[in-house]
C-alpha cells in the first residue's frame, strides 16, 4: 500500500520586505521558506495510518520545485516519510496551481498510490486548488477540508468529516482511492527526532522532470498557465488607529470606543 | 570533546563554515580568524538581511553589517535590541533617513549623547517623541524637548523617569486631568504637586492621588472615603491606609474594592477571617493565597465550592501537608496541578500524583525540586512536550536524568538544555553540529562567553 503525500515550500515575508523590480512579486532575499504547516497536518496523517497498519505501508511525499525545497523534503523524511521526490526543471518555471496538480497527477500515475493526501492550502498562495486539480486530473473522489479521517491501509472507503460554515461538521463516507486535503488541527504533527534528522540527511532524494513525466513543454511552466500574476502591492492601510496619551487616557478612549461600539 | 580554549573553537567554528557557529565566536575570535568567519556570514544579501534581523545576532556582528550600506540591512540594524550604542551612533552619523533616525531614537541602547543630538536638531514630531519615550534620555534631554516643544511632549515627559521636578510642577500646571494624574504617579513627583491636588475634583486625578503612599494621612482618609469606587478601590491597594478605614473598605458594598483590600499582604489574621467568609469567590481566592492566612481558615477555604479557591490554598506556601493531601484528591485536576508545583509538596505525595493521567498535574510533578530523579526520568520520556519541559527546567534535574533528553526531539528543550549547569561540557559540546541552527548557535556562544570570562 502506497500513500502518496503532496507537499509545498512555502514563502513566509520578512517583516520589511522589497518588491522585485518587475513588480509581480516579492525580492527572494526578504523571503524565508519553510514547509507548509498544512502538509505536516497531512504527512501525519499518512504517517498515523502507516504507524496503526499491520502490512507494510510506504508514504511517499512529493513536491515541485527547485533545488532549495529538498530541506522540506528531508524534513518530512526526518519525520518517518520513507521516500521522496522533488520534480523539476527549468520548464516548470511558472507553473500555476492547475499545472503544478497536473504534474503530481503525473508522478500518481507513475507511482500508483491507494491514497493521495495534500493540505488544503498553501500559507503563501492560498489558491486551495492544487489538491482539488490533482484529483480532478486523475479522475479520482475527492475530499476538501478533511478535519476527521477514519481509515485504515487498503481500506477501500474511508469515512472522513468536513467543516463546513457556522461550526457544523459533514460525515462524508469517500470511495478510494482518493484525493483528500487535510485541514489543520486534524492530529498532532510530530517533530523530528534527532536520529530521523541523521537518518534523512542520508536519503537520496529522487528527482524527476518533465520529460520522466512524459509531460511536453507546452503543459508545463508559463506555456500552461491559464493565469498569471500581472502585479503586486501593498494596498492602502485601513482605519487602524493607535491609541495616544497616559495609560489612564488610553483606558479612558478605550472604553468610549467599546461604548460606542456597543452603540451606549 | 568539547574545546578546550579560544582558537580551538574558533577553528571548529571556521572549519563549520556554519553561519551561526560563526556568528557565535565572532566576538571572541581575533585578526585573519575574525575576517574569514566575516566571509562565512557575508557572502550572501539574503544571510545578512536575515542575520541584521535576527534577535540573537551578537552586538559585534551588527557592527560589521552596518558598515556595508545597505538600506535594508541598515533599518533592522536599527531595530534589532542587540545593536550597542556605538553602532548606532555610527548608523545615525551615516544615515540622512528620518525613519532611520526615528528607529534609533527608539533603541533601548541609544546613548544619551545621540538622544541629546537628535532632541536638539530633529523637526519631525514623531523622532522626538520617540525621544521623549526612551529611557535613556535624561533630564536635560527632555528639558531640551520641552524647551523647543512646549506642551507638545507632556504626556511623555510626564510618563519619562528622568523627569526632574521642576518640569513636572510646569507640566502639572498647565496639562489636563490625564497628565495631571500621570505627574501624580511620578516617583519624583513633588510634594507640593501632591498637596494641591488633594483639592482636586477629578476623579482621575484623585483616583491616581488615592495610590500614592507619599500623600498625608487625613487625605487618604477622604480618598477611602470618596463617592467614587474606582478612587475608594486604590485607596484599598495603598499600604499607608491601616486600621479602621481599611476594615471599612473590607465591608465595602463594591466587589473591587474588597477585592484590593484582600490582595493585601499585610492584613490581620482578623479581617483574613472576614474576607474569607465574602460572597465573592474572588475575594476569598486572595485571601486564600495571604502567607499568614492561619491554618484553620486556609482548612476552611481548602473546602470551598470554588475550584479557584482551593488551587489558591495549594498553592500558599503556608498549607500543611495534611491539606496538601486533600488537595491532591480533588476533582479538579487545576487544583491537583497547583499541589504537584507547591515546594511544600511532601515526596510520597508526589509519588502518588505521578501516577496521575493529566497533563498539568504531571508538568508540576516534573517541575518539583522535591521530585525523586527515578521519578524525573520516566517524566522525561513522556510523549508530552510540556512534560518533558516541566524536567528540563527542575533545577535539581540530575546530569544522568538529563542526559537522554539532549536527544530529545523539540528544539528549544535542546536549547534550554545548553546552559544547564548539571551537566558537563562534554554533554553540551555534543550539541554543537544540532540540526537546529538556534541550538547550534547558543551551544557556540555558551562556550565562547566561558573563554571571554
Amino acid at each position: 500500500m502506497k500513500i502518496l503525500v503532496a507537499v509545498k515550500e512555502v514563502a513566509a515575508l520578512d517583516e520589511d520586505f522589497e518588491l522585485r523590480d518587475d513588480g509581480r512579486d516579492v525580492d527572494e532575499d526578504f523571503l524565508l521558506y519553510d514547509l507548509n504547516e498544512w502538509d505536516d497536518f497531512s504527512l501525519e496523517e499518512a504517517m498515523r495510518i502507516k504507524e496503526e497498519s499491520d502490512g507494510e505501508v510506504e508514504v511517499i511525499v512529493v513536491s515541485v520545485g527547485p533545488d532549495r525545497i529538498e530541506d522540506s523534503l528531508r524534513k518530512c523524511l526526518a519525520k518517518g516519510a520513507d521516500r521522496a521526490i522533488r520534480v523539476w526543471d527549468d520548464t516548470m518555471e511558472g507553473s500555476d496551481s492547475i499545472t503544478i496538480g497536473n504534474i503530481l497527477a503525473a508522478v500518481a500515475k507513475k507511482e500508483q498510490p491507494n491514497m493521495i493526501f495534500a493540505g488544503v492550502q498553501s500559507s503563501d498562495e492560498a489558491n486551495a486548488s492544487t489538491g482539488i486539480s490533482l484529483a480532478n486530473k486523475l479522475g479520482w473522489p475527492h475530499a476538501a477540508v478533511v478535519a476527521g479521517l477514519q481509515y485504515q491501509a487498503n481500506d477501500s472507503k474511508a469515512v472522513i468529516s468536513r467543516e463546513l460554515e457556522g461550526g457544523l461538521s459533514q460525515e462524508v463516507e469517500i470511495i478510494c482511492p482518493s484525493v483528500l486535503t487535510i485541514q489543520l488541527g486534524i492530529n498532532t504533527p510530530r517533530y523530528a527526532s534527532l536520529r530521523g534528522i541523521k537518518q534523512a540527511a542520508k536519503i537520496t532524494i529522487e528527482e524527476l522532470s518533465s520529460s520522466d513525466l512524459g509531460m511536453t513543454e507546452q503543459e508545463v511552466g508559463l506555456n500552461s498557465a491559464k493565469s498569471n500574476v500581472r502585479r503586486m502591492y501593498v494596498p492602502v492601510k485601513g482605519m487602524a488607529e493607535m491609541i495616544e496619551g497616559t495609560p489612564a487616557e488610553k483606558a479612558a478612549k478605550l472604553i468610549d470606543i467599546i461604548k460606542n461600539f456597543k452603540g451606549e | 570533546m568539547s574545546p578546550k580554549n579560544v582558537n580551538q573553537l574558533v577553528k571548529i567554528a571556521l572549519d563549520s563554515k556554519d553561519m551561526y557557529a560563526a556568528v557565535a565566536v565572532h566576538e571572541i575570535a581575533q585578526g585573519k580568524d575574525r575576517v574569514n568567519l566575516e566571509k562565512i556570514f557575508c557572502n550572501e544579501r539574503r544571510k545578512i538581511l536575515k542575520l541584521a534581523r535576527w534577535e540573537h545576532t551578537p552586538a559585534s556582528v551588527l557592527k560589521v553589517l552596518s558598515q556595508l550600506h545597505d538600506e535594508a540591512v541598515q533599518l533592522r540594524i536599527d531595530k534589532n535590541p542587540s545593536t550597542d550604542g556605538a553602532t548606532l551612533k555610527q548608523q545615525y552619523l551615516e544615515v540622512g533617513s528620518s525613519k532611520l533616525i526615528d528607529l534609533i531614537a527608539q533603541h533601548s541602547n541609544a546613548s544619551t549623547e545621540v538622544l541629546l543630538e537628535i532632541a536638539s536638531r530633529e523637526d519631525d514630531l514623531q523622532i522626538v517623541k520617540a525621544v521623549c519615550t526612551n529611557p535613556n534620555s535624561d533630564d536635560w534631554i527632555l528639558i531640551t524637548v520641552d524647551q523647543r516643544f512646549p506642551t507638545y511632549f507632556d504626556r511623555e515627559i510626564a510618563m519619562h523617569s528622568n523627569t526632574p521636578a521642576a518640569l513636572l510642577e510646569t507640566i502639572y500646571a498647565r496639562g489636563s486631568a490625564y497628565i495631571k494624574a500621570a505627574v501624580i504617579t511620578h516617583a519624583s513627583c513633588p510634594s507640593s504637586i501632591l498637596l494641591k491636588a488633594a483639592y482636586e475634583s477629578d476623579v482621575t486625578i484623585l483616583r491616581h492621588l488615592a495610590g500614592n503612599d507619599r500623600i498625608a494621612e487625613g487625605v487618604l482618609v477622604r480618598l477611602a472615603e470618596h463617592s467614587d469606587p474606582s478612587v475608594r478601590r486604590v485607596a484599598a491597594s495603598n499600604p499607608m491606609l491601616r486600621g479602621t478605614e481599611l476594615d471599612k473598605l473590607a465591608r465595602d458594598k463594591v466587589v473591587a474594592v474588597r477585592r484590593a483590600v484582600a490582595s493585601r499582604s499585610d492584613l490581620s489574621p482578623s479581617l483574613l477571617g472576614y474576607l474569607a467568609k465574602d460572597s465573592y469567590h474572588w475575594v476569598r481566592l486572595w485571601v486564600a493565597r495571604n502567607p499568614a492566612m492561619p491554618s484553620a481558615l486556609l482548612a476552611v477555604l481548602a473546602k470551598d465550592d470554588h475550584m479557584d479557591v482551593r488551587r489558591a490554598v495549594a498553592r500558599n506556601p503556608k498549607c500543611t501537608k495534611d491539606l496538601l493531601k486533600l488537595l491532591a484528591q480533588d476533582d479538579i485536576s487545576w487544583v491537583r496541578a497547583a499541589v504537584a508545583y507547591q515546594e511544600n509538596a511532601p515526596v510520597d505525595l508526589l509519588m502518588e500524583l505521578q501516577h496521575d493521567d493529566d497533563v498539568d498535574v504531571l508538568c508540576g510533578v516534573a517541575n518539583n525540586a522535591h521530585t525523586p530523579q527515578t521519578v524525573l526520568q520516566r517524566l522525561s520520556e513522556s510523549i508530552k512536550d510540556d512534560i518533558r519541559r516541566g524536567v528540563i527546567l527542575n533545577s535539581h534535574a540530575s546530569r544522568k536524568t538529563l542526559l537522554p533528553l539532549l536527544q530529545d526531539p523539540y528544539y528549544l528543550h535542546r536549547l534550554l538544555l545548553v546552559g544547564n549547569k548539571a551537566l558537563l561540557d562534554d554533554d553540551r559540546w555534543t550539541m554543537h553540529d544540532d540540526s537546529d541552527q538556534s541550538v547550534r548557535f547558543i551551544v557556540f556562544r555558551w562556550f565562547a562567553r566561558k573563554f571571554m570570562q
